[in-house]
């Protein structure tokens, strides 16, 4: 997986590729714990990303979290089966996806 | 019911006025002829009397003289005047004498004639003769004349009350030589004995008619209290019983005292209310008690069905055979039961046995046979070496003479090889690979239980891929219609190769169907157990599609590389592909975090692909702690974002995106088993 950031004053774009599973979702957790500080706005681009497990779900579970108390997340680009998993999980009501 | 008694008084009173009527008149008869043979006797006595008066004025021997007188002479008028003196002051309506002509008696000349003269007759003259008045008094003049009686007697009783009746008594005058010269008559009057009779008769009458009143009027009351009264009282005490079901305070007996056949009825009343009562309440208990046997007897059920494998697929990790088995008791509980159970990683044991017996004495029965059977399987011994062993554990202490029949087989999973030994069991039906289900018909042995010391001998069949084994108990081929028609093997195997290509569930399905429509609507007799084995041959290319890898989150790329490779290798598409990625990424993850904690271990994957069905097989088996993934509560998706732990969702995931799911621990391992269909 790799992980690309781009940043715009407080707001952040997290581009993704490949898997976020279990070996891949504490690389990106602590990508975020470093990078959330100062940060109102931000992006997970899913363009490129082929899926996603329970492990890359709680990371965006705790990012989400983190992002209620100081400003807006979205997740953008999301496949198919990316979806279907947020769907079945009840991520698509908590999760703002564009 | 007043109909009723109504009846009963008039019948019973109709009954003895009827009996008193017949009393009364053959009363009334014999007083009648007592009465009137008493006063004939009287009267005849005193014409008699007066007629030996009579005689005696009479001199027998001047009869001639008398005759030749011309009745003027002096010595005849004086007899004559002394005659008619007697007849006036004696009461005799007639005194005469007469002679009768000798020759055949029926004429009379009057020699004498007297009479009352307050009578209306008028008296014979002299020498007047006349026919003699019937047969009756010639008879009596010749026995004067002939046979020498000394007197005779005539009665002419009309029985009315006509002055008609009288009697006339006769006197033979008989000379000094000894011989009958004239008849000396004297007639009386019997009115008397007229008027006496009807005041008699009028008298007799008049009392039975105040007797029968009195009976009626008696008979009624008597009726009414001995009989009726009690009745009804017994009447109306069970009419209460049957409507409130207790025993009356009052007991009948107490209020009636007869001591008669009603009394006796009284008393069997009130007998009768206590013992009903009591039976109620015995009732109501024995009511209670059922009901507490019938919790037990489906709590029963339940331990049995559960006691038996019921789990199917029992092996889903098993790709070399598949197995179904069903068991439906007629009772609650039954003596049938089936069994497999793999001995060790290549050896699969499976019975089919029926206990003789049902209910609950063929389920205990049944339990400590299966248990002894699987206990001697488990040791490694042959069929017919754990069909021995188990006849003599059960033989050493088998004291309700039970039995049970049992066919037993191990399969050998590598190669297909069946031993089995029959203990008087049903054969087996075996299914080539290419070919029909047939009859096997193998050496049976003596039932188990049956005698000690009985030796059972194996056989061997060696199953191909395809190859499919049928066993059953007698209530399939003995179930039996409304008709009373068995089900037979024909019947049975004909179902079995209706059904020859189905999986082992869609076979018993299939023979179930066939039995329920040959039974139809008759009740199910015996219980229905069966089960069927498919052979799909040994594992092949084991190692290339198992990979074993220490249980560690760095070795999921691995798993996943190996699992991708298989996937492509069968053309899988995208999607599937990732979905599974996502469940082999999951189930590893947790068994690297857990199965070891804090330790590691190895954890193998297996792959198999079934082409029919396109549905790929993968197997995780870990030496870990058992944990049962399956019984983790799946998470709530609809919590919001602040509200939802981190984590819990792994599991959940992979159960709704692959196609079945099973867990079990077995050998020491935990195998979980995912299934996804490549659509």
């Amino acid at each position: 997986m790799t992980i690309q950031k781009t940043r715009n004053e407080t707001a952040l774009t997290i581009a993704l590729s490949g898997r976020l599973d279990t070996v891949t979702a504490p690389e990106l957790e602590a990508v975020l714990k470093d990078a959330l500080a100062d940060v109102s706005e931000l992006t997970f681009d899913f363009e490129k990303l082929d899926y996603i497990s329970s492990a890359g779900l709680r990371v965006l579970l705790s990012a989400q979290k983190t992002m209620n108390r100081q400003g807006t997340m979205k997740v953008i680009h999301v496949n198919e089966m990316i979806l279907e998993i947020f769907e079945v999980t009840g991520f698509s009501d908590i999760l703002t996806i564009e | 019911m007043k109909l009723l008694r109504q009846h009963i008084t008039v019948k019973s009173i109709a009954g003895i006025v009827l009996l008193l009527v017949l009393f009364s008149v053959i009363v009334g008869i014999i007083g009648y002829r007592t009465f009137t043979d008493a006063l004939l006797n009287q009267y005849a006595e005193g014409a008699f009397l007066t007629a030996q008066t009579a005689a005696e004025l009479v001199d027998a021997d001047k009869i001639d003289e008398y005759a030749q007188s011309g009745g003027v002479t002096p010595a005849y008028k004086a007899v004559w005047d002394r005659m008619d003196h007697l007849c006036n002051s004696s009461g005799s309506t007639f005194i005469y004498v007469i002679v009768p002509d000798r020759s055949d008696y029926r004429h009379i000349t009057f020699l004498f004639s007297t009479i009352d003269h307050d009578s209306h007759y008028t008296k014979y003259d002299f020498g007047f003769v006349r026919d003699t008045t019937n047969d009756e008094y010639r008879e009596k003049y010749r026995a004067l004349y002939e046979l020498e009686a000394d007197r005779e007697l005539v009665i002419r009783d009309k029985g009315n009350i006509e002055t008609d009746s009288h009697i006339t008594a006769m006197i033979g005058l008989k000379g000094t030589d000894g011989s009958v010269k004239g008849i000396l008559c004297v007639q009386r009057q019997m009115d008397i004995l007229a008027g006496v009779r009807s005041t008699f008769l009028g008298k007799i009458a008049l009392a039975v008619a105040v007797l029968v009143l009195l009976v009626i009027l008696g008979q009624s009351i008597y009726l009414h209290r001995v009989l009726l009264h009690p009745v009804n009282l017994i009447t109306e005490e069970a009419a209460r019983f049957s409507r409130e079901n207790t025993a009356s305070e009052q007991k009948l007996q107490n209020t009636i005292r007869n001591r008669d056949e009603i009394g006796q009825l009284a008393k069997s009343v009130d007998t009768m209310e206590e013992q009903i009562e009591t039976y109620i309440s015995d009732i109501t208990q024995i009511t209670a008690e059922r009901e507490r046997i019938s919790t037990e007897l489906s709590l029963a059920t339940r331990i049995q069905a559960a006691f038996v494998p019921h789990r199917f697929p029992p092996f889903p990790d098993r790709s070399e055979f598949a197995l179904y088995a069903s068991m439906d008791p007629a009772k609650e509980v039954g003596g049938d039961f089936y069994d497999f159970f793999l001995i060790d990683e290549d050896h699969l044991g499976l019975v089919i046995a029926d206990v003789s017996g049902k209910g609950i004495p063929a389920a205990l029965f049944m339990m400590a046979s299966k248990i002894i059977l699987q206990s001697c399987a488990m040791l490694g011994h042959g069929p017919a070496a754990i069909l021995t062993k188990t006849n003599e554990a059960i033989c050493s202490d088998n004291q309700e003479q039970m039995f049970v029949t049992v066919w037993l087989g191990i399969l050998e999973i590598s190669t297909g090889r069946l031993t089995a030994a029959n203990a008087g069991h049903e054969y087996p039906v075996i299914k080539t690979s290419d070919g029909d289900f047939a009859l096997l018909k193998d050496k049976h042995g003596f039932v188990i239980g049956g005698m000690n010391g009985v030796r059972y001998r194996e056989y061997e069949i060696q199953l191909t891929p395809g190859a499919k084994l049928f066993v059953y108990t007698d209530g399939v081929t003995e179930a039996s219609n409304a008709k009373n028609e068995l089900f037979g093997t024909e019947r049975m195997i004909a179902a079995l190769n209706g059904a020859k290509d189905e999986t082992p569930e869609g076979i018993l399905l299939g023979v179930r169907r066939a039995v329920d429509d040959f039974v139809q609507d008759a009740e199910q007799f015996d219980d229905l157990t069966m089960l069927c084995l498919e052979y799909k041959g040994p594992k092949t290319a084991v190692p290339a599609k198992e990979l074993t890898v220490d249980a560690a989150a760095e070795n999921i790329p691995a798993v996943t590389a190996f699992v991708e490779a298989e996937l492509d290798a069968v053309g899988c598409p995208p999607k599937a592909k990732l979905q599974l990625d996502v469940a082999i990424d999951e189930l590893m993850a947790n068994i690297a975090q857990y199965a070891y904690a804090p330790g590691t271990g190895p954890v193998t994957v297996r792959f198999a692909y079934e082409e029919p069905s396109k549905t790929v097989t993968l197997t995780f088996l870990d030496k870990g702690m058992p944990y049962n993934p399956l019984e983790q509560e799946d998470p709530d998706v609809h919590l919001s974002a602040e509200d939802r732990p981190i984590g819990g969702l792994g599991i959940f995931l992979v159960k709704k995106t692959v196609d079945g799911m099973d867990y079990a621990y077995k050998f020491g391992q935990n195998v979980l088993t995912v299934r996804k269909k490549l659509q």
